[in-house]
């Protein structure tokens, strides 16, 4: 078997497990579905890529890179992409929750007032 | 009869000055709200003795959270405007009257306690001085007029402004000067007028110096990348 035939099966194995484990999470419902549909994307890339792998070698070569490198850029901004998703997803959980726990003083306020009204106290 | 001006005053963990202020506050004649922002002390239960509306936070926000909690509860029952005051008995709740009457003379929406528009007994390190020197000639290219204590936090809003803020407000440490550079690009009034101020009376302050470089750093990077919040035009706003 050559090295390139090993590596597609490693990277299909490796994208089918991914998925699996990511189907097993999302069915668990630990995982929102828009999370879901990105996380399953890119076990079905990496499943797909086994069968790109033998592209790899034609492709570093016009790009000047050793496959080598272009793998590991791959691996580098794929990670990176996500990252930056999750950071704009987890800015705007920020907000959100300050929102809410402003609303939450303001309503536990309304209803301490409502309560001393209804008990005849002076708030 | 409308109410006028409600005094805000955020805190957390000052039961040892936070009593005293509020008294003070109240004997002026002012309505008081203090909003604990997470204290695990016994604040809230110091200043409601003391005389003051307390509104709660569940979890600690920082500053600019409980400001804006304290903007929108004015906001709800009706007040023209608001003062906002620390808890650490910093400001002097007599000087309250005078942004309030400043306000009111000069109609201004955000008038500003300056620390260093007369010569006062409050003292800053040179680093830091220098820094506010630098924030202060931001700020007065945007008002346009001189401007020399831009972090001060004894300051008074009035609406429009107050509705903005009620709803747009940087929730992070150093939020003053964001705000001010904010109302100024806005179109909105600003003024200053002198105030003295003293060190606090019990307590630490809540963020080192390290932090506050860093705070530092984001409210003037957010100048220059245009990440500052925004908020209604005066000529757009209610």
């Amino acid at each position: 078997m050559s090295v390139v035939t090993r590596q597609a099966i490693i990277l299909a194995a490796s994208g089918l497990m991914f998925s699996v484990i990511i189907l097993v999470i999302s069915r668990q419902r630990k995982l929102s579905f828009r999370f879901i549909v990105g996380w399953l994307f890119l076990g079905l890339s990496i499943m797909l890529s086994a069968v790109f792998v033998y592209g790899v070698i034609p492709l570093s070569d016009a790009l000047g890179l050793t496959p080598a490198t272009l793998g590991l850029a791959a691996g580098v901004l794929i990670p990176v992409g996500i990252a930056v998703e999750l950071s704009v997803t987890a800015s705007r959980q920020q907000n959100q929750i300050r929102h809410l726990v402003e609303e939450l003083a303001l309503l536990d306020d309304r209803l301490n007032e409502l309560e001393k009204q209804k008990s005849g106290t002076p708030p | 009869m409308t109410p006028s001006c409600l005094v805000i005053i955020p805190a957390l963990n000052e039961e040892l000055s936070v009593g005293m202020v509020v008294r003070r506050t109240v004997e002026s004649g002012f309505a008081c709200l203090v909003v604990d922002d997470g204290s695990r002390d016994n604040t809230a239960d110091v200043a409601r003795q003391a005389g003051a509306h307390v509104v709660t936070m569940p979890i600690n926000l920082g500053i600019g959270g409980a400001l804006r909690c304290g903007f929108r509860w004015a906001v709800a029952h009706g007040y023209h405007s608001v003062v906002q005051c620390d808890a650490d008995g910093q400001h002097s709740p007599e000087l309250i009257s005078q942004l309030v009457t400043t306000q009111e003379s000069t109609g201004a929406h955000l008038v500003i306690g300056s620390r260093f528009l007369e010569a006062g007994n409050y003292d800053v390190g040179i680093a830091r001085g220098w820094l506010m020197k630098r924030m202060a000639t931001l700020a007065s290219r945007a008002v346009g007029t001189s401007m020399t204590d831009t972090t001060s936090g004894f300051r008074c809003i009035a609406q429009p402004l107050l509705g903005e803020f009620a709803q747009h407000y940087p929730v992070e440490y150093m939020e003053s000067f964001e705000a001010l550079m904010v109302a100024a690009d806005a179109g909105y009034t600003v003024v200053e007028v002198a105030s003295q101020m003293s060190h606090r009376i019990a307590g630490t302050a809540s963020n080192n110096p390290l932090r506050s470089m860093g705070f530092t750093a984001r409210v003037l990077l957010g100048g220059f990348l245009g990440t500052r919040f925004k908020i209604a035009p005066l000529h757009l706003s209610a």
